[in-house]
């Protein structure tokens, strides 16, 4: 469903970033970001594995938060 | 990847049987939870909280989301509300057809990507926004604020026409050839991402690979896609829609452009795979053109109709770049109470549908082969899908 929820940017090695959410680390290709995006940073990742825009951490915590809870509540 | 894509992903388990693919047997993603992250929100506050839930098509998901919203509430929206949201879609369309053609389509068949074409379409799209409704105020059900730049907009689009031109096409407009060999000589020259790769999808190996019994999703009632996401059984429905008369259907760009004559040419020479999917973004790239450029002079600054605080149901409807997509929404006193999502992936990947019917009968030597045609299969039909692949012996 193409949901957007931030990952947060681990490491960077050779044109690849590895993130985080929700405890699950993947590998995201940066070819369309490259130079724009550092550790730490919050990104979301878009079809074909790119990562396609950096997100401000503050709104990307919110809407992390939102999702694990709504995903908690569909679960139960 | 460790652990499960937090997005949902489909598993498709293949059988293969005297190095064949026999059969595909797929289970469907768990639906979004966007009930649970909309309920009890005011219909405006919802809607405005789409872009951020969505990362890919969110200009589609908001646009079904402003139409399910007007419906239930019986409000219709002024011309130009309509004719932004039009151009807005369609611009998303041109930057996610770039994107797939000449990222992850090159990427997937070995060949070098084109990342600059498309880092300046992208950028080319983002800067349309603002030229006709500053800080995303046309995101209100009834219409937003709309304050139109008219010869910024002019100067905008002829830079898209250019980009595309050149970066994608290599100077010839596709949409113009009548005959395949037109297609055929223009993508032998290699001069642009797409063409390399139509001219590798146009080999015989590839050309047809993927084709399948499936109809293309012409017109829908509404009224059965209504009945369905509003039933008590929508969530089955939902992840495998048919049609009233229980058919599966494609969506998407193929669909979509299934009458131009050289997707029909290329149908009767090869079928309606791979290649013909291919062609039919690069299609409806030159389409979305003439679309942003009819809908253009229909923008007039102004904002919408004010709202009333009632309820009710509709149904919205947007064609997103990889298909058709529907939101439906229960409102209460201007509150959401219910709000359900078809996405264009359920029809595309039912477990009889087009992913699953192109692969039936593929040539594969062995596992890891079958993987790879499933992974060619689903992105040439959604390109946003998680595919989580297991492979069997009969």
């Amino acid at each position: 469903m193409c949901l957007a929820i931030p990952s947060e940017v681990i490491s960077i090695e050779n044109g690849m970033a590895t993130v985080e959410c929700f405890g699950i680390t993947r590998q995201a290709s940066l070819l369309l970001m490259e130079g724009e995006v550092t550790v730490g940073d919050y990104v979301l990742i878009q079809a074909g594995g790119f990562v396609a825009e950096v997100v401000d951490r503050q709104v990307a915590l919110e809407t992390q938060a939102a999702m694990a809870e709504a995903l908690a509540q569909q679960a139960s | 990847m460790s652990g499960v894509a937090p997005e949902g992903v489909i598993h498709a388990r293949l059988v293969l049987a005297r190095g064949r693919i026999a059969d595909v047997l797929l289970c469907p993603r768990p639906l979004p939870p966007v009930q649970a992250l909309l309920q009890g929100r005011q219909a405006e506050q919802a809607v405005q909280m789409l872009p951020r839930l969505f990362s890919l098509c969110r200009v589609a998901q908001t646009a079904a989301a402003l139409n399910a919203v007007e419906q239930a509430l019986g409000v219709v929206p002024p011309p130009a509300q309509n004719a932004a949201r039009l151009v807005f879609t369609l611009a998303e369309t041109v930057q996610e057809h770039a994107t797939r053609l000449t990222l992850d389509g090159p990427l997937a068949f070995g060949q070098t990507p084109d990342v600059e074409t498309a880092k300046a379409v992208r950028r080319h799209i983002a800067a349309l926004f603002p030229l006709i409704s500053e800080n995303n105020g046309w995101i209100r059900p009834g219409g937003g604020f709309l304050s139109p730049r008219p010869k910024e907009l002019a100067d905008w689009l002829e830079g898209l026409r250019s980009l595309i031109l050149s970066g994608l096409m290599a100077k010839r407009d596709v949409s113009g050839f009548f005959e395949i060999k037109e297609l055929r000589d223009w993508a032998q020259e290699q001069e642009s991402a797409p063409a390399r790769l139509l001219w590798a999808m146009l080999k015989p190996e590839w050309a047809g690979f993927g084709a399948g019994a499936t109809g293309q999703m012409g017109h829908l009632d509404p009224k059965y896609v209504k009945a369905g996401l509003g039933g008590s059984d929508w969530e089955s429905y939902a992840q495998a829609p048919q049609t009233s008369s229980g058919l599966c259907l494609e969506t998407g760009p193929l669909a979509r452009q299934s009458e131009h004559r050289l997707i029909r040419n290329l149908g009767t020479e090869t079928g309606l795979g791979l290649a013909a999917r291919t062609l039919a973004r690069l299609l409806e790239i030159a389409q979305a053109l003439t679309g942003i450029a009819l809908a253009l002079p229909l923008l007039v600054e102004g904002v919408g109709v004010s709202l009333p605080e009632g309820g009710g149901d509709g149904l919205g409807m947007a064609e997103a770049a990889r298909g058709r997509l529907f939101h439906w929404v229960r409102l209460d006193a201007g509150r959401i109470e219910e709000y359900r999502l078809l996405a264009p992936t359920e029809w595309n990947f039912h477990p009889q549908g087009a992913f699953v019917q192109g692969l039936k009968g593929a040539t594969a030597a062995d596992a890891e082969a079958a993987s790879a045609l499933a992974r060619k299969q689903g992105l040439a039909l959604d390109p946003c899908v998680g595919l989580e692949i297991e492979v069997s012996h009969a």
